[in-house]
C-alpha cells in the first residue's frame, strides 16, 4: 500500500563511471574477456568497469544509438594533483588556500599536450566528436555505436544482472594503436544505477498547494540561515553551481518565489556544457557542436526520444530552487550537458535522459570556467560501481571523478554531495544487485561520489518545524522513526576510498572514509516544497525530501558563509589566486569545530536519535522499478549516538553560527 | 557688597585689639579673655512677658504676647558682640551673604523659647542704638536654617530702640528659637526688598493617581521668621493634575502628570505671597512613559516523542527589556502600550522579539488586553484577549483566589511563506481554528464543549478526522478518519481524565513569599515578593493533548514581577505530523501513554529599574503595597508595574501556541503519507 503513494524517482544513467552489478555468480565473463592486460588483442591498460560483468548475462547485442563516453588521458602528475588538494585545505600548509585556475592544473597536473593530443586525433580517427577542457582531465567522446565499437575493437553486449539490463563491450576493450589512457567510463553502463537523491511526493492531482512540503522560510528559521541574513550575509556575489541532472523550466523559480514570497531576486541561470579546449569537433557520426544547447522543456508527461520530447527533471528543480531561496543573493549557476542526438538505441534500457548521463562533463566544464563557489550535487552510485574502484574491484586512486574533485578543491570550490537515500545499504536501493562488493541485498554500503576526500558528503535528517519555523519534536536521523525501513539517510563506511586526513574525532572509525560528514533536512515527511513544471498545465508544488534537499541546503549555507569571507578582509587576506575569498573543501572546517568542543556545541546539533536502516527489498533478475518485494523487517542500519555516527556525521550546522566559526565573524 | 563673613571677621579684630588693650597692664599674668556675650534667661507662661539682657552698650530684649507661648517655660536671651554668635549656628547655618552696600552690624541675638513653640509672634528689640545719619536704616537680620540672612525686617528706632515692627510684609513672622538674628545698619538707598516667603505645599507627593489627598501649607525652609499663623489657598496649575480645593484636598487625576501646587497666603495685610511647590501624579497601571526595565533569566524546551527517541532539550538565556511608551484614558480604564525587546540566545542561534502589549489598568484590576509580537524569523503574532480572560492581578492584592479568566481569545499568525493561523477561542475554551496556505486553501479544526472536535483537512491533504466526546465507562473515544476517500474507524480509550473541559483557570494570592532559588534578584529590590500563581490546563480532544500552564509571579512593591516562572507541560496523544512511521494519524493505545511530551520552561529576574517621575518607586511602594482586609471594590487603584508580567507571560503562551498548533503543522504541508496507514 505504501508504494501506491509513495513513489521513488526512476532513474537513468550517468556519467559517473561504473561498474554491473553481476548475476549472483551464475554466469561468467565471455570467452574473449581476461583480465586487464592479457586480452587476445592490445590489452586494455585503462579502468572501464569491467568487474561489474564478472557475473553478468549477455543477453544479445546492445542497441545503444549514439553513444557518448569520458575518456581519462593519462594525468602527467594525478597524485599530484590530490597532494595539491590535501596541502590547499590544510592550515598551516605553505599552500594553504593558494588556490589554481584550471589552465594552471592543466599545465600542472593534466595530460600531456602529446597524449591528449594523441587521444584525440585517435577518436576522430574512427569519425567520433571529440572535445575537451582546460584542465586536460578528461576528452567527451560522442559518435554512433558503430563508430565506437571500431575504436574499442569490441562490441556492446545487453547483460541482465540483479540492477536491472545493462550494456558492455562483449569482449575486452582495446585500441588499435598505443594510447596514453588511463580511464573510461560508461563503455560499462546500468540506467539504474546512478540515483537522484531525492524522495518525491506525488502531487496526487493538479490542485495547488496540495501536499506541497515546506517552503524555504521555516528551513531558514530552524537552521538561522535568518541570523546569517541579519549579519548581512545573503550569498552576495556568490555562485553556487549545480550539477544538472535534467532540465529545468525557468519560470518554476520565478513561480516559487511569488508563491512563497520568499523576496529574492537572485537568478538562476543555465550553463550549458561546452568542451571547448580543444573545441569539440564535430565527428561524422555528430555529437553536438560547441554550444550544444538543449531543446526546450516538455510538460512532463511527455515521452518519447530528444529533442522532440525533454520533460524537466525534478531533482534538478529541488537543486536549484533550495540553493536559490536559501542564498537569496547567490548566482546560481546550473550546468546543463547535452548531446543532441544522444538516443541509446530504441530500448528503453538506457535512455534518452539529458543531464544524469553527463554530469562528468558538466563538472569538467565548472572546473574549466571556475566560475562557481560552492557546487551543490544530488546524485550518487553505489562505490562498486564508481570509477572509485579498478578493473579487479580495488581502490582506483586515480578515477576521473577522484581527480576531478581534488582539481575543484585545487581551485578552492568546496562541494556538497548527498549521501544517498537507501540508509545504510545505500549503494543498493531502490535496485539491489548482489555485484562484486555486494554479497547479499543487506550488505551496507555507501554512495559516490559523496565518498569522495574532497568532497562534504551530506546525509539527512528528519526536521519536524511548523511554518514558523519552530521545532515541534526532536530531530532525528532520518530513518527508521517516521519511514520504517523505507527510505533513510545514507550513511556508513567506505570499502575502498582512504579516511581523508581532516575527517577525525570521536566516533570516527576505521581507515576508511566515514560518511556522511553533516546533514541537514531530508525525511519527505518533514520535506520542502518544489515548484515543479508549472510552465505547464500540468504544474504543480510538490513536496520532497532526500539527501538530494539538504545538499542544496548545505551549500546554500557554505555560500554564506563563503559571502561573509568575502566581506572580511582578513579572510581574503589568507587565500590568494583569483578567488582568495574561497575556502575549498568545507569538510576540513567542519571537523575543525567537530573537535573543539565548545565550538562544537554552538555550531552543530547532534542528532542522537534515528537508525537509517531500510527493508530488504528482493528484486527478480532483471527486473525494473521501485522495490516490488518489500519485506517487514528492517535491515540493521547504523544508529545515531553522541558525537559523529554513520547517520548524520557530525549532526546539523546553525548558519549563522557556522560563518562566526569558520570566519570569525 | 561685601560679604558679612568677611565683614564679620574684620569686626572680630577690632574687638580683640580693644580686649587686648584692656588687659594690658597685668604684667605676665594671662591675658584676659574679653567676654563676647551675655545672657539672661526668663520664665515666662501663657500670660506673656519680656526677657532681657545688657551687654556693652546694648539692651537687648524679647516681648512674649500673651497666648505665644502654650506652657510656662524658660526664654533665654543672649546678645554677642557682632562676629560672635554662635560658632554651631554659623557652621550649620549661616551662608555668605549680601545684606547691601554699607551694612554695619549692630548685635547679634540668639533666642532658647526652653522648647516651647511659639504660636504668636516673638518681637526683638535693641536698646542703646544711636540715631544714625541721615539716610541710614536700621534693619533686623534672621539667619535662616537654609538661606542666611534672607529674611530682612525693617526696624523702628524711637528713643535709642530700635525695635522689629510688625507693619511691614512679615505681619506675623515671630522671631523663633535657636536662630541667630542681628541688628544693622545700612544705607537707605541700598536696603533690598525682602524675600518672598516660601510657602510649601505637604501632602502625599507623588500622589496616587484618582486618589484624594489632603494637603497643608507651612513655611518650611528655616528661614529667621517662621510665619505662624498663615492662612493658605491651595491652586494647580497643571489641569493634568486633577482638582484641589482651596482648603488643599485634592483629587488627582488618572494619568501621569506634573506640575504645580500654588499655595497663597491669603492673611489679611500679608500682600498674599504665593509659593508653588512640585507635584507629581502616579497613574496606577503598568508603568510610565520613561519607565524602563530589564530582565533576564533562562528559557528551555524539551520534547520527546515517548516511544521512539531520547528528550531533545534546547536551552538558552533570555534578556527582555521593557519600555512603556504611552497610555490613554478610556470608560476609567487606563491602556497602556508597551514596546518590549526580548533576546533568546540559545547555544545554536539567538532569535529577537518585538512585541507591543497593551495592557488596561482598572480601577482594581490590570489586565492583559492584547499583544503582537514579530520575532527576527519575521513571524508575526496578535493575540486579543477577550471579555473576561487577560485578568493578570487584583487590586490592592489579598491572599486568597481571585479571577479566575475565562479562555476567550483570538489568536492570528502570519508566516513567512504565506501561511496563516486564524484562532478563536470561546471563553470555555472551545474553539474554531483556520489554517491558510500560500494558495488560499483552508483548513479547520474545531474544538467542541464535550471534548468532541473536528480536524478537517480535506483542503490541505484530504484528510478528515471527527473525534468523538469521551463517553462510557470506561471512558473510550471514537474516531473515524477520511483519506482519499478510504475510511477507518477506531475506539481507543480515553485519554483524558474524567470530566475535562476544554479550559479551566485557577488563580492565586498567596501573599509574600522569598524569591525562589532560580530568580536572582539583585538586592535592591528585596528578597520577597507578593506570589501570584496562575494555572490553566487545557485538554484538548481535537488534537489530542492535555496542557498544564503555570506561571508564577513575585510581584515587589516599587517594581512590579521581581520574578516570573512559567512551566508548561503538554502531553500529547495523537500525532498528525507522520513522526510515526509516516501514520496520518498516532495516538495512544493504552489511554495513559502520550505520543509526544513537551516542557517548557522560563524564568525572568528583574535586574534594573527605571522610573524617571519623581520619586515614583517609594510612592508606588507606599500606595500600591498596602495590604488591606478592605474589600477589593472598595479599595483604590494600586497596582503598579504589572507590563513586564504582562510580556512575559504573553509571549510565553505565543510559544505555548506554537506548540500546540505545531500538533497539525506538519499536515499542513507534507502528507506524505501511506495510505493504508490511516490510523
Amino acid at each position: 500500500m505504501r508504494l501506491s503513494v509513495r513513489v521513488l524517482s526512476s532513474i537513468a544513467a550517468a556519467a559517473l563511471l561504473g561498474g554491473c552489478g553481476g548475476g549472483g555468480g551464475s554466469h561468467t565473463l565471455p570467452a574473449a574477456y581476461a583480465p586487464s592486460g592479457t586480452a587476445n588483442a592490445p590489452a586494455a591498460a585503462f579502468r572501464y568497469g569491467r568487474q561489474v560483468l564478472v557475473n553478468a548475462t549477455p543477453a544479445g547485442p546492445a542497441q545503444l544509438g549514439t553513444m557518448k563516453i569520458d575518456v581519462q588521458v593519462q594525468p602527467a602528475n594525478a597524485m599530484g594533483l590530490k597532494a595539491y588538494a590535501q596541502s590547499v585545505g590544510t592550515p598551516g600548509s605553505g599552500l594553504y588556500r593558494h588556490f589554481l585556475t584550471a589552465a594552471e592544473i592543466g599545465q600542472r597536473f593534466g595530460a600531456t599536450d602529446a597524449n591528449y593530443n594523441a587521444a584525440i586525433a585517435y577518436f576522430q580517427s574512427y569519425g567520433l566528436s571529440v572535445g575537451g577542457w582546460t584542465q586536460k582531465l578528461m576528452l567527451r567522446v560522442v559518435g554512433p555505436q558503430a563508430n565506437m565499437e571500431k575504436a574499442f575493437g569490441t562490441t556492446f553486449e545487453r547483460y541482465i544482472t540483479h540492477t536491472g539490463p545493462i550494456y558492455g563491450p562483449s569482449s575486452m576493450p582495446h585500441f588499435s594503436r598505443s594510447l596514453a589512457i588511463t580511464s573510461v567510463s560508461h563503455l560499462v553502463y546500468g540506467k539504474s544505477w546512478v540515483k537522484r537523491n531525492s524522495v518525491k511526493v506525488p502531487p496526487h492531482g493538479v490542485t495547488p498547494g496540495f501536499e506541497y512540503g515546506d517552503p524555504p522560510q521555516p528551513l531558514q528559521a530552524a537552521f538561522d540561515y535568518n541570523g546569517a541574513y541579519a549579519a548581512g550575509y545573503t550569498g552576495q556575489n556568490i555562485n553556487i553551481g549545480i550539477i544538472g541532472t535534467g532540465p529545468i523550466e525557468a519560470a518554476d523559480y520565478q513561480n516559487y518565489v511569488a508563491a512563497f514570497s520568499t523576496g529574492a531576486t537572485n537568478t538562476v541561470t543555465q550553463v550549458n556544457v561546452a568542451p571547448g579546449t580543444p573545441a569539440l569537433v564535430q565527428g561524422p557520426g555528430g555529437g553536438g557542436s560547441p554550444a550544444a544547447t538543449p531543446p526546450p522543456t516538455t510538460i512532463s508527461t511527455c515521452s518519447g526520444p530528444l529533442p522532440s520530447c525533454n520533460p524537466e527533471d525534478f531533482e534538478a528543480q529541488i537543486d536549484t530552487q533550495q540553493t536559490a531561496a536559501l542564498a537569496p543573493s547567490a548566482s546560481v549557476l546550473f550546468y546543463l550537458a547535452y548531446v543532441p542526438n544522444e538516443y541509446y538505441g530504441t530500448s528503453t534500457d538506457y535512455g534518452p535522459e539529458i543531464g544524469i548521463s553527463e554530469t562528468d562533463d558538466e563538472v569538467q566544464q565548472v572546473i574549466q570556467d571556475n566560475n562557481a563557489d560552492v557546487v551543490s550535487i544530488s546524485y550518487g552510485i553505489a562505490e562498486e560501481y564508481s570509477d572509485y574502484v579498478d578493473n579487479n574491484g580495488a581502490y582506483f586512486p586515480m578515477g576521473t571523478e577522484e581527480l576531478q574533485f581534488a582539481a575543484l578543491q585545487s581551485e578552492g570550490i568546496a562541494v556538497f554531495v548527498s549521501s544517498g537515500d537507501a540508509g545504510a545499504q545505500g549503494c543498493a536501493r531502490p535496485y539491489y544487485g548482489l555485484g562484486p562488493g555486494v554479497a547479499s541485498p543487506d550488505q551496507p554500503c555507501v554512495s559516490a561520489p559523496a565518498i569522495d576526500p574532497n568532497v562534504v558528503s551530506v546525509g539527512g535528517i528528519t526536521a519536524p518545524v511548523d511554518a514558523a519555523g519552530h521545532a515541534i519534536a526532536p530531530f532525528t536521523t532520518w530513518g527508521v522513526q517516521t519511514e520504517g525501513g523505507y527510505g533513510a539517510t545514507g550513511g556508513g563506511l567506505s570499502t575502498v576510498v582512504p579516511l581523508p586526513s581532516w575527517q577525525h574525532g570521536p566516533g570516527i572509525t576505521g581507515a576508511f572514509r566515514n560518511q556522511p560528514d553533516m546533514s541537514l533536512d531530508a525525511d519527505p515527511v518533514t520535506g520542502v516544497s518544489v515548484a515543479f513544471d508549472t510552465a505547464f498545465p500540468d504544474g504543480y508544488f510538490g513536496g520532497s525530501g532526500g539527501t538530494s534537499v539538504a545538499a542544496p541546503e548545505a551549500a546554500a549555507m557554505w555560500a554564506l558563509v563563503l559571502d561573509a569571507c568575502k566581506k572580511t578582509a582578513a579572510c581574503v587576506a589568507k587565500g590568494s589566486g583569483p578567488h582568495p575569498y574561497r575556502l575549498g573543501n568545507a569538510g576540513p572546517y567542519m571537523y575543525t569545530i567537530y573537535n573543539n568542543a565548545a565550538m562544537y556545541a554552538s555550531t552543530f546539533l547532534d542528532i542522537v536519535d534515528g537508525n537509517n536502516g531500510v527493508t530488504p527489498c528482493l528484486v527478480n533478475p532483471g527486473q525494473v522499478g521501485n522495490c516490488p518485494n518489500p519485506q517487514p523487517t528492517v535491515n540493521p542500519g547504523f544508529n545515531a549516538g553522541v558525537g559523529y555516527d554513520l547517520t548524520t556525521g557530525i549532526g546539523v550546522p546553525f548558519a549563522r553560527h557556522l560563518i562566526k566559526a569558520v570566519v570569525g565573524v | 557688597m561685601w560679604a558679612l563673613t568677611d565683614r564679620r571677621a574684620a569686626i572680630f579684630a577690632v574687638l580683640t585689639l580693644f580686649a587686648a588693650g584692656c588687659g594690658g597692664g597685668s604684667s605676665g599674668a594671662h591675658p584676659r579673655v574679653p567676654a563676647t556675650s551675655a545672657t539672661s534667661t526668663q520664665s515666662i507662661g501663657v500670660g506673656g512677658g519680656t526677657a532681657s539682657v545688657n551687654f556693652g552698650i546694648y539692651t537687648a530684649t524679647v516681648t512674649v504676647p500673651a497666648g505665644a507661648l502654650p506652657n510656662t517655660t524658660t526664654v533665654s536671651i543672649t546678645l554677642y558682640s557682632t562676629g560672635h554668635g554662635p560658632q554651631v549656628l554659623q557652621s550649620t547655618q549661616r551662608k555668605t551673604l549680601a545684606l547691601g552696600t554699607g551694612a554695619t552690624e549692630l548685635a547679634e541675638i540668639v533666642l532658647d523659647t526652653g522648647g516651647e513653640a511659639p504660636v504668636l509672634p516673638l518681637k526683638l528689640s535693641l536698646i542703646g542704638v544711636a540715631t544714625p545719619a541721615s539716610g541710614i536704616s536700621i534693619r533686623l537680620a534672621g539667619y535662616g536654617a537654609t538661606h542666611g540672612f534672607t529674611d530682612v525686617d525693617t526696624v523702628t528706632l524711637t528713643a535709642n530702640t530700635a525695635a522689629e515692627d510688625d507693619s511691614n510684609l512679615y505681619p506675623g513672622a515671630s522671631a523663633a528659637s535657636h536662630t541667630l538674628y542681628g541688628f544693622y545698619e545700612i544705607p537707605s538707598a541700598n536696603v533690598q526688598a525682602p524675600p518672598t516667603p516660601v510657602i510649601t505645599a505637604v501632602g502625599t507627593n507623588p500622589a496616587p493617581a484618582g486618589a484624594n489627598t489632603q494637603f497643608t501649607a507651612s513655611e518650611t525652609n528655616g528661614n529667621g521668621f517662621p510665619y505662624l499663623t498663615g492662612t493658605y489657598s491651595f491652586a494647580l496649575d497643571t489641569a493634568a493634575l486633577g482638582t484641589i480645593t482651596s482648603g488643599g484636598l485634592l483629587t488627582a487625576g488618572t494619568l501621569d502628570a506634573t506640575g504645580n501646587i500654588i499655595v497663597t497666603d491669603t492673611t489679611a495685610g500679608r500682600g498674599s505671597p504665593s509659593s508653588s511647590t512640585p507635584l507629581s501624579i502616579t497613574s496606577a497601571r503598568p508603568g510610565a512613559t520613561g519607565d524602563a526595565f530589564t530582565f533576564t533569566g533562562t528559557i528551555s524546551a524539551t520534547d520527546q516523542l515517548t516511544t521512539v527517541t531520547q528528550p531533545q532539550t534546547s536551552a538558552g538565556t533570555v534578556a527582555l527589556t521593557v519600555t512603556p511608551m504611552s497610555q490613554a484614558m478610556s470608560g476609567g480604564t487606563t491602556a497602556v502600550t508597551t514596546p518590549s525587546t526580548e533576546i533568546d540566545t540559545y547555544s545554536l542561534q539567538t532569535i529577537t522579539t518585538n512585541t507591543t502589549t497593551v495592557t488596561n489598568y482598572g480601577a482594581t484590576t490590570v489586565a492583559l488586553a492584547s499583544t503582537n509580537a514579530t520575532d527576527s524569523n519575521q513571524v508575526n503574532y496578535v493575540t486579543t484577549y477577550g471579555s473576561g480572560n487577560g485578568l493578570l492581578d487584583v487590586l490592592p492584592e489579598i491572599t486568597g483566589a481571585f479571577g479566575p479568566n475565562n479562555a476567550a481569545l483570538t489568536y492570528v499568525e502570519t508566516d513567512p511563506g504565506n501561511y496563516a493561523t486564524n484562532k478563536t477561542v470561546n471563553p470555555d475554551g472551545t474553539y474554531v481554528e483556520n489554517d491558510t496556505d500560500p494558495f488560499g486553501d483552508t483548513q479547520t479544526i474545531t474544538l467542541n464543549a464535550d471534548e468532541s472536535g473536528v480536524y478537517n483537512g480535506v483542503p490541505f491533504a484530504t484528510a478528515l478526522f471527527n473525534f468523538g466526546a469521551p463517553t462510557g465507562s470506561p471512558a473510550t473515544i471514537f474516531i473515524s478518519a477520511v483519506y482519499r476517500g478510504q475510511t477507518e474507524t477506531v475506539t481507543i480509550p480515553s485519554w483524558m481524565p474524567a470530566g475535562a473541559v476544554p479550559s479551566v483557570e485557577t488563580d492565586v494570592d498567596n501573599g509574600s513569599k522569598p524569591f525562589p532559588g532560580g530568580c536572582s534578584v539583585p538586592a535592591k529590590y528585596g528578597t520577597s515578593g507578593n506570589q501570584i500563581v496562575q494555572t490553566i490546563t487545557r485538554t484538548d480532544g481535537a488534537l489530542g493533548s492535555i496542557e498544564t500552564e503555570t506561571v508564577t509571579t513575585y510581584v515587589t512593591p516599587a517594581n512590579g514581577p521581581a520574578c516570573t516562572v512559567m512551566t508548561d507541560h503538554t502531553a500529547s496523544y495523537y500525532d498528525f505530523a507522520g513522526l510515526n512511521l509516516e501514520n496520518l494519524l498516532t495516538f495512544t493505545q493504552d489511554g495513559v501513554t502520550p505520543v509526544e511530551t513537551t516542557d517548557l520552561a522560563e524564568t525572568l529576574t528583574l535586574t534594573s529599574a527605571t522610573t524617571p517621575v519623581g520619586t515614583l518607586s517609594s510612592a508606588r511602594q507606599t500606595a500600591t503595597r498596602t495590604r488591606s482586609s478592605a474589600p477589593q471594590a472598595a479599595a483604590g487603584p494600586r497596582a503598579l508595574l504589572m507590563a513586564p508580567l504582562a510580556i512575559a507571560k504573553s509571549r510565553f503562551e505565543r510559544l505555548v501556541r506554537d506548540h500546540m498548533k505545531a500538533r497539525d503543522a506538519i499536515l499542513q504541508r507534507h502528507a506524505a503519507f501511506h495510505g493504508a496507514h490511516l490510523l
